[in-house]
């Protein structure tokens, strides 16, 4: 998985060109291997057979891939979501707490800047390797333990109050589904069956024949192409903490960034 | 049987598994066939059983599908509902020290005897498809303590009102929980998915090509990209077992 991780790093134009090169050269490699140890009107009498269970293969392997992009994306869009709005709850519970009197609630305010500078410099560069921040997690026991000890002073306090624990929720159900969207436990599985499938799919056109081994080759390379633009976007949707089209921090250092108090 | 195959063996180790039986199933068939009918008796099989190959494409696709959909949902689904209802039991911990000592102590005692309830002995239980007595129990008895708080100040009133309702997202979220461990769809059609593949290999035992070798080698390739779509389902069917099983996490961090 770490080499996932560090392949999803580099710019997006490079990985297309990895994976494009990596794709047309291992069909282009087997084609003419093939074709060196066995003679072309034995290969040209696979291609019938061969192309049936070839339409098979692209069957399977096409609704594969439609179902994990739509999984994918819809897993990059809710990771997005969650940031936003736990971001965005922490600004109003900021706020609440800015319109409480008292030490407690300057205590608080520091506690919740913690907590974001921890997420900022140790949870985002966590949730790129699909895991959490045990640092962060702390912190935000403590932004609890702080708040706790709040108490309010008139009815005015108490209406803060209320709003402040519900944004507080809001904040803590967000965290989790935040980290939910950032974990790597099923990409290993996955990308072993993309990745079978894709190889599949390629090997499979060192079995026909033609006698015009040029056509064989672009043909191939034509198709091969074609898969493997289509597992580069799977790619870039299934790591939505890294690279270029990554999620950033860049809304929680601007909450960071903002005069305080 | 299949789930504790997922306990005993590695991930990796079972997906070789899946994928040798498969591939044994198919050269079998292969060579047996090969050795009753010449390819000339099998070459006039190849238009006719050349569409019919083409019938079974929908027909595995549509058992791949479901079974996945419904498998990749409830995992995720799951991993996220452990993950909320372990968040809330913190949020209602971490806000139980606004209530007067003993009542705090209580109630911070509950939540930890829940969680261990859940951490020890559930978990274990949803392995088979069952909620833990012991857990229900637990539960019971937190909100039996959260309904005997009597609060003090405005503040604790407040506080009690927001326990209450986080309260009752730990019950829904224990729900969902147990509903996803008790009734594992993905397993349910994955009967339909393997004998879509049988069909599958054992249809490709009545083709002919040039060399036995050709003909093994394309179906091995074919088999290899099938079955590991069948682990694929398999290991999303059983949540709580094997290398990718739903740990008890969350739970823990509320212990800590």
């Amino acid at each position: 998985m770490e080499t996932l991780y560090s392949l999803a790093e580099l710019p997006l134009h490079v990985i297309a060109i990895i994976f494009i090169s990596l794709g047309i050269g291992l069909s282009t490699i087997g084609v003419l291997l093939v074709n060196n140890y066995v003679v072309t009107a034995q290969l040209i009498e696979n291609n019938f057979v061969a192309g049936f269970k070839f339409t098979y293969l692209a069957q399977v392997f096409t609704g594969i891939l439609a179902f994990v992009l739509i999984e994918q994306s819809a897993r990059y869009s809710n990771a997005s979501a969650y940031v936003n709005n736990e971001l965005n709850a922490i600004g109003y519970f900021d706020q609440a707490m800015a319109g409480l009197s008292g030490p407690e609630a300057e205590d608080v305010r520091k506690a919740v800047r913690a907590y974001v500078k921890s997420v900022v410099d140790d949870e985002f560069p966590a949730m790129a390797r699909g895991n959490e921040s045990v640092e962060s997690s702390r912190k935000f026991k403590d932004m609890f333990a702080a708040y706790a000890k709040i108490a309010p002073i008139d009815a005015r306090e108490s209406a803060i109050i209320f709003s402040a624990n519900q944004m507080l929720m809001r904040v803590s159900d967000n965290r989790t589904g935040r980290l939910s969207a950032a974990s790597g436990r099923l990409q290993a599985l996955l990308w072993t069956t993309i990745f079978v499938g894709l190889f599949a799919s390629i090997a499979w056109n060192w079995f026909f024949g033609s006698n015009n081994l040029v056509a064989q080759l672009v043909m191939g390379s034509l198709l091969t192409t074609a898969n493997v633009m289509t597992v580069y976007y799977l790619f870039i949707a299934a790591f939505p903490f890294i690279g270029e089209l990554g999620i950033g921090p860049e809304g929680w250092k601007e909450f960071l960034d903002l005069p305080y108090p | 049987m299949i789930s504790e195959i997922f306990n005993e063996f590695a991930l990796w180790q079972i997906n070789a598994l899946v994928i040798t039986l498969g591939l044994v199933f198919s050269t079998i068939g292969i060579v047996v066939v090969d050795r009753f009918y010449t390819i000339f008796h099998l070459r006039e099989n190849n238009h006719v059983g050349g569409f019919k190959f083409e019938f079974l494409e929908p027909f595995f696709l549509s058992f791949l599908l479901l079974p996945l959909t419904l498998s990749w949902v409830d995992y995720n689904d799951l991993n996220r509902n452990v993950g909320l209802e372990g968040s809330s039991l913190i949020f209602l911990k971490n806000i139980a020290a606004v209530f007067d000592e003993p009542v705090a102590v209580d109630l911070k005692d509950a939540i930890d005897r829940y969680a261990t309830a859940v951490t020890v002995d559930e978990w274990r239980t949803m392995e088979q498809g069952k909620e833990s007595k012991k857990a229900a129990d637990a539960l019971q008895v937190l909100v039996l303590r959260y309904g005997q708080v009597q609060p003090r100040t405005a503040h604790q009133r407040e506080m009690l009102k927001t326990s209450a309702s986080v309260l009752g997202h730990v019950v829904k979220y224990r729900g969902y929980r147990l509903a996803a461990a008790i009734h594992p769809n993905g397993l349910l059609v994955s009967g339909g998915l393997v004998i879509s593949v049988i069909l599958t290999i054992a249809l490709g035992w009545v083709f002919a090509l040039p060399t036995l070798l050709t003909k093994v080698a394309l179906q091995a390739l074919l088999v290899v990209a099938m079955m590991c779509c069948v682990f694929f389902v398999l290991t999303l069917s059983f949540p709580f077992k094997g290398d990718l099983y739903i740990p008890p996490h969350p739970f823990l961090r509320v212990l800590n």
